[in-house]
């Protein structure tokens, strides 16, 4: 076990370096600042904090380290609790630490102020329960848990869970002294799933180790050997991607709406979606679509790029599987408020939810260019943080629709650009094709 | 009209720790042209060039007398890829795949793609996440030639594949080319695959084409060379000499027999020369050894 947690940090020790000198930073800042920054705090340390646990490790899989260390002369349950300490347990402790260090050393400084002992503790507990939830939902989204469920069934659990505890958590540590009963039972659920990955840290192996032997054979004689009809093309990869994207945005959405109701932080759900708008949060919506709508996409531009289209309709159809999506749930949730007695809230709600397009095309462009790997992840982090760090400044203001329009035309214009030439020019990312689930082939001559 | 399908002209491609090129390469029509090459030699790259993966440093590519930048639509719906590195899992099902694909390809034939299916023992409900390597490329080579295409090329297509599966492949293969008329370009490690099936032969080590030609012709062309020497006799650096083992006075070589060394060697009193034929693999070996020896 401690060769391999050695192994990983060895390996990914930067991603835990970064992410700790940035939760220093947090520390520092939410210490020194406003009471209001005490509250941006939880929000950024968290997400750190999921990026500290899920991306190092989901590098490690997508290079199918797990199907290696399978191999290795050790128990399952050695290999998944090294993972769970390695992803879960110790940067836990670090983003801990490193908060308490820079509060400290701020407190150190300015005296005057009051150290945020309460905030630091709840964001401490929110950032462990979080990365145990990350680390549970990817038994559950690799299959782990196919001896009890399904797969599929044990995929969407974990995906919906996931989701639900992340962004909960995410509420909770702002408002836990708010409503401490729904913070609790956001809290219960957290320890619960994060018990359950340490408990069944041994699952995520087995399920790997068994999934390439599954034939996935058809038992539908009645169907053997037909050729599909109807439309395809583009116009087919498009449409097939665009209902799961709208349907899981919309819901994003109104999960985080329902949780933010139950922890009594929107007084209506039109103000859930609204507050949920304004202050940043669409990040959800437009994350979840680049991981599992533009991701998978991405993983296919071998084919797509031996196919006849041109690089200009490849590109738009890549802008497009990302933005359509999340223009329909925009839409759809804005005329559900226009039907509401708060229909003067739609536009303005509209108008921030679509400042999202920015970060998710240009998330698209980071992708084409980089890949599935370290840079691609740099790069979508870099705009994760750089579009976190502005949402404030549209949290309570309102740009004219005009402003926004031409922000989000010039944004996605310069993304279209970007993977156009990253289509035509790179070759990296024809050799990013692995699969969570599959072995992943290097950069090969 | 050009009697070439594929004409490569001094292409270059740079990494930080790999050159290909200068490469010129020349597929004639209706040829079935064997791209071989160690590990790394440059054979990936250069195919993916073709289609537009990645940009050439310098050098032109035309395929059926078309550029593969500035007409690369037209290109590519005359020509197909199959490669066992084509990820269908996005589509969640075989038949998913085949009506994406499809939809681009105005002369798709249902007929030729439900015999393959049949052939290959696809199924349209099969998951793609879980077919295994083998169905994988099966389905690659469905998707591929179930339009039709004047040009197919193929990367690594035998890689995981068992000896049934690649009797399969091959066999496909050829009666999809039996008319003539189509051209096909295939990359492997398969030596023994592709001496068989290829009728012109490009050989290519750390991006550079070390011989190209009729496969037989190639062959042919080489012979494997033991002889004898006095003491003192050195032979090296000798064009179209390779030496491969020298013990003593006795030598195993890899002669070129258009080089002319054949009567430079008896001219230098070498005794006993007694030649046999080579295979394409030993002819690949040995010029692969020599340049690692260089």
């Amino acid at each position: 076990m401690r060769r391999l947690i050695l192994d990983f940090f060895s390996r990914r020790w930067w991603i835990l370096a970064g992410g700790a000198l940035l939760e220093l930073l947090v520390g520092y800042s939410a210490a020194t600042s406003s009471s209001k920054s005490h509250l941006a705090m939880p929000n950024l340390s968290l997400q750190i904090a999921i990026f500290m646990g899920a991306l190092p490790f989901s590098l490690d899989l997508n290079k199918g380290v797990a199907r290696t260390v399978a191999t290795l002369p050790l128990t399952p349950r050695q290999i998944g609790r090294a993972w769970w300490l390695s992803v879960v347990g110790i940067p836990a402790v670090v983003i801990s630490a490193f908060l308490y260090l820079g509060a400290g050393m701020s407190h150190a400084f300015h005296p005057e102020t009051a150290f945020p002992v309460r905030t630091l503790a709840t964001t401490g507990l929110f950032a462990f329960l979080c990365l145990g939830t990350c680390f549970t939902s990817y038994i559950g989204a690799m299959g782990g848990f196919r001896s009890r469920f399904r797969a599929g069934s044990s995929r969407a659990f974990s995906n919906i869970i996931g989701s639900l505890m992340v962004g909960g958590a995410l509420l909770s540590a702002n408002g836990l002294w708010d409503n401490l009963a729904g913070a609790l039972a956001v809290s219960a659920v957290g320890i619960a799933l994060t018990a359950v990955g340490w408990l069944y840290a041994d699952f995520f192996v087995i399920g790997r180790a068994t999934f390439s032997r599954e034939t996935g054979r058809s038992k539908d004689t009645a169907r053997q050997h037909r050729v599909p009809t109807g439309f395809g093309g583009l116009s087919f990869l498009i449409s097939n991607t665009f209902l799961r994207g709208f349907l899981s945005s919309a819901g994003i959405v109104l999960a985080i709406t329902v949780v933010e109701s139950f922890e009594g932080l929107a007084k209506s759900w039109v103000e859930g979606i609204r507050l949920m708008a304004g202050s940043g949060m669409s990040f959800f919506t437009w994350f979840y679509i680049v991981i599992f709508q533009v991701a998978p996409s991405t993983r296919q531009l071998r084919l797509l790029r031996s196919l006849p289209v041109s690089a200009s309709r490849l590109a738009a159809s890549m802008i497009a599987i990302a933005i359509l999506p999340f223009i329909g749930a925009g839409l759809v949730l804005a005329a559900g408020i226009g039907f509401t007695p708060s229909a003067s809230a739609a536009m303005p709600f509209l108008n921030n939810f679509l400042l999202g397009l920015i970060p998710l095309a240009l998330c698209v462009a980071a992708l084409v260019w980089r890949g599935i790997g370290t840079g691609g992840w740099i790069l979508m982090i870099v705009i994760m943080v750089v579009s976190q760090v502005l949402s404030p400044i549209k949290g309570d203001q309102q740009f004219p629709a005009i402003v926004t329009a031409s922000l989000v035309t010039i944004f996605v214009t310069l993304a279209f650009l970007l993977t156009r030439w990253a289509i035509l020019n790179n070759s990296r990312t024809y050799h990013f094709h692995a699969s969570a689930f599959g072995s992943a082939r290097s950069l090969n001559q | 009209m050009n009697d070439n399908a594929i004409e490569i002209r001094g292409l270059v491609k740079r990494y930080s720790n790999f050159q290909l090129g200068p490469l010129d390469l020349t597929v004639p029509r209706g040829a079935i042209y064997g791209l071989i090459g160690p590990n790394g030699a440059g054979k990936t790259t250069a195919i993916d060039l073709i289609f537009g993966m990645g940009k050439n440093d310098a050098g032109t590519i035309s395929v059926l007398g078309l550029d593969h930048r500035a007409d690369e639509v037209s290109l590519k719906r005359r020509a197909a890829y199959v490669s066992p590195e084509l990820n269908f899992a996005v589509w969640g099902n075989v038949g998913k795949a085949i009506r994406f694909v499809r939809g681009f390809y105005p002369d798709w034939d249902d007929e030729y793609c439900t015999a393959l299916m049949k052939a290959f023992h696809l199924n349209d409900t099969d998951k793609t996440s879980t077919l295994s390597f083998g169905a994988k490329t099966k389905l690659s080579l469905l998707l591929a030639l179930s339009h039709r295409p004047e040009i197919l090329i193929l990367d690594e297509p035998t890689t995981g594949l068992d000896a049934i599966s690649k009797q399969q492949l091959f066999g496909e293969l050829l009666k999809a080319v039996e008319d003539g008329e189509r051209t096909v370009l295939i990359s492997s490690h398969g030596l023994t695959d592709i001496e068989r099936f290829a009728d012109h032969v490009g050989m290519i080590k750390d991006g550079k084409l070390l011989l190209e030609g009729r496969t037989d012709e190639v062959v042919d062309r080489y012979r494997f060379a033991e002889f004898f020497t006095s003491n003192g006799t050195t032979l090296e650096n000798r064009e179209g000499l390779i030496i491969l083992k020298r013990t003593e006075n006795r030598w195993l070589t890899l002669l070129d027999q258009k080089s002319g060394t054949h009567a430079w060697l008896q001219a230098r009193g070498v005794q006993q020369i007694s030649l046999t034929p080579v295979t394409l693999e030993d002819l690949f070996v040995a010029l692969a050894k020599d340049e690692e020896v260089a």
